[in-house]
């Protein structure tokens, strides 16, 4: 197999201690004044050091590794976006970043319009995109929406027609960062489908994401960032294993005192459920907060809800919840949980338990029915 | 066909203009001209109304002030026709300074997520006030013909002075868009600086209405000569060659510059966005 992708030392340094530059003069001449006056050398962050790997055509790397770990400054180098500090990179062929689906359209101009323009951007030529133009208008599906002005469409037709023209690029190396996130579940199986069908006519792929099952599904290698480090490269379960083996808040026990029967006390059709859970935190999190979600069968997020726990000590923590207030579409359930601080998570449990919701409920008005997953708000307090 | 190899470096601080990588993206620079132009004509016949209703409420207010100068020195034309060449090279460069200056920071979306040079943005943002310069200079050509004012060779210095102009609005718009983008707070100093400039260049008036002791005091400001010959060039007059080669000259200098410094800051513009 041809090589795609060397990268060979990357790293990608932000002065000042800040993930960002400052973004005013007044800013810039304090900081300055400061910097006279303590004398020091500003303090530094390494978003992303001394990463080096290669790739070939034809496969489709998963990236991983959590909030923060440089995932995404990684690919925005390689995209070109963000210059690296030190290191290098060589990307053979045509290349198509897809940080964000549709970034280029502009919302006054109509579909067509802006199908021309997103596609200049990404580097396609105005004949290239005129012979490929059905087919991307066949793909994005949006119908006689087409000649209206981008801002009348809904957030899925939007995102359709932006990842339509990106799969007609014929990129040698394609790069998706969380892009697949929006949209429904068919639009994500048929987004799969083309990046399979991408790579497989031998394009390169790096794709981030928290999806999991995603990685999995597509990808027969990982590459594993922690704290801007490349910590593993190798295959997929290996790498997720590692990624699990090392967080900060391990769960150690869990349980789902109160299974969710639907319970006529309070609302009708309410579902309550008391959930148990002990974390093992390796160190101090500060500003801590819990996160509960509920996916139905197809992995889709019908419920969620936050509980901020303040600053929580290394150590053992327990905590007794109750979860509820809102009424479930018959099917079955499944739970997920996250720990996070104001970063992000710290870390993440998925399929914690399950939970029926049967069919022979009376008076069962469903709000977060299947058909139209809608992320409602959870009741969720400390027992 | 051998597969062409993008190579990622650090910024090498090499000095260079861009112009290779902007052309070879010249099918973008279309579609983003074809943007920007769409957006502003796209409601038709009043596209080239409001293209006009700019420099005639200038000239309006002009005339309040000035229009009574006796005709010896707007050389027997009317004040409105005399300074409306001067006005219109004016706004091609004020409207262009302050939106080129504001093509990055409105761009920080795409700067974050997609590549491409980004001399593009401030390139394509242009475009608009170009059609507008076209409609204006249509206007005053029109104006002249019914006025019964001969054509004469005399015209082919606005070339040299229009040149002058557009180097001065890029130079001005691509520094401003670099620094309008590193320090947010700058924005207002924009709009102060442009109307400063509108006061201290001959464009209200010419240097043959200054009194004579500030007429030399004027050809400090590179932006005199090149609206002052343009307007020679329509309006008659001296069209100064000498103050109009100097100031081309360092326009010419200061654009070469400030493309370098733009490009020696393209890559760090995902950094500010």
């Amino acid at each position: 197999m041809s090589l795609a992708i060397e990268v060979r030392g990357l790293g990608k340094c932000y002065s000042l201690g800040q993930r960002k530059q400052p973004a005013n003069l007044r800013e810039t001449l304090m900081r300055g004044w400061q910097r006279q006056n303590a004398g020091s050398e500003p303090a530094s962050h390494w978003a992303l050091r001394d990463v080096s790997f290669k790739a070939s055509m034809g496969e489709v790397i998963g990236v991983i590794g959590r909030n923060g770990s440089g995932k995404s400054t990684l690919l925005k180098m390689l995209a070109g976006v963000l210059a690296p500090t030190e290191g290098e990179a060589h990307l053979a062929g045509r290349l198509c970043s897809l940080l964000e689906l549709g970034t280029g359209f502009h919302p006054e101009l109509t579909g067509r319009e802006n199908v021309f323009l997103y596609g200049a951007m990404l580097g396609m030529s105005r004949s290239e995109v005129r012979r490929k133009f059905d087919a991307i208008v066949d793909f994005a599906s949006v119908g006689h929406f087409l000649d209206a002005p981008v801002r009348t469409y809904s957030s899925g037709m939007h995102v359709r027609l932006g990842f339509a023209v990106a799969a007609h690029l014929e990129p040698e190396i394609l790069l998706v960062d969380e892009a697949l996130a929006v949209g429904d579940a068919a639009f994500s199986q048929k987004a799969l489908a083309r990046i399979r069908e991408i790579s497989s006519s031998g394009a390169c792929v790096l794709l981030v994401s928290h999806d999991f099952k995603q990685i999995t599904a597509l990808c027969e290698r990982a590459l594993l960032l922690s704290r801007g480090q490349l910590t593993f490269d190798g295959t997929v379960q290996a790498a997720l294993d590692l990624m699990h083996e090392t967080p900060v808040a391990t769960a150690t026990a869990f349980a789902l005192l109160e299974s969710c029967a639907l319970q006529r006390d309070g609302m009708a059709g309410d579902a309550a459920m008391r959930i148990s859970c002990q974390w093992q935190l390796s160190e101090r999190v500060a500003a801590a907060q819990l996160a509960v979600v509920i996916r139905d069968p197809a992995d889709r997020r019908v419920a969620s809800a936050w509980l901020p726990l303040g600053d929580l000590a290394a150590g053992r923590q327990s905590l007794e919840l109750r979860a509820g207030g809102v009424a479930f579409s018959p099917g079955e359930y499944r739970l997920e949980m996250a720990l996070a601080n104001a970063g992000g998570a710290v870390s993440r449990h998925y399929d914690l338990a399950q939970f029926r919701v049967p069919s022979d409920v009376p008076d069962h008005r469903p709000i977060a029915a299947l058909s139209e997953p809608e992320n409602v708000l959870l009741k969720l307090s400390r027992c | 066909m051998p597969i062409a190899v993008t190579v990622i470096r650090p910024p090498q601080g090499r000095f260079h203009l861009g112009l290779r990588a902007a052309w070879q993206r010249r099918g973008l620079l279309r579609e983003l001209l074809a943007r920007d132009i769409r957006l502003k004509y796209r409601i038709g016949i009043f596209g080239v109304l409001w293209a006009l209703l700019q420099p005639l409420a200038l000239l309006a207010a002009f005339s309040l002030m000035l229009g009574h100068t006796q005709s010896a020195k707007t050389l027997g034309m009317p004040y409105a026709l005399y300074v409306f060449p001067g006005l219109i090279l004016w706004m091609l460069f004020a409207n262009g300074t302050s939106n080129i200056s504001l093509s990055l920071v409105s761009s920080t979306h795409l700067v974050g997520k997609i590549y491409f040079p980004r001399l593009l943005l401030p390139l394509a943002t242009l475009g608009p006030y170009l059609i507008d310069f076209l409609i204006a200079l249509l206007l005053l050509l029109g104006w002249l013909l019914w006025q019964g004012r001969a054509i004469s060779w005399q015209l082919l210095w606005a070339l040299p002075a229009f040149v002058g102009m557009l180097a001065a609005t890029l130079t001005s718009g691509l520094l401003l868009a670099v620094w309008l983008l590193r320090y947010r707070d700058l924005r207002p100093l924009v709009g102060f600086v442009l109307q400063v400039g509108m006061l201290v260049t001959p464009v209200a008036y010419s240097a043959a209405m200054l009194p004579s002791g500030m007429r030399h005091w004027l050809w400090l400001n590179p932006l005199s000569a090149p609206v002052n010959s343009f307007r020679a060039a329509f309006s008659g007059g001296d069209v100064q060659a000498l103050a109009l080669g100097l100031s081309l000259l360092f326009w010419l200098v200061a654009l070469a510059a400030a493309l370098a410094y733009f490009q020696h800051h393209d890559r760090q513009f995902a950094d500010y966005a």
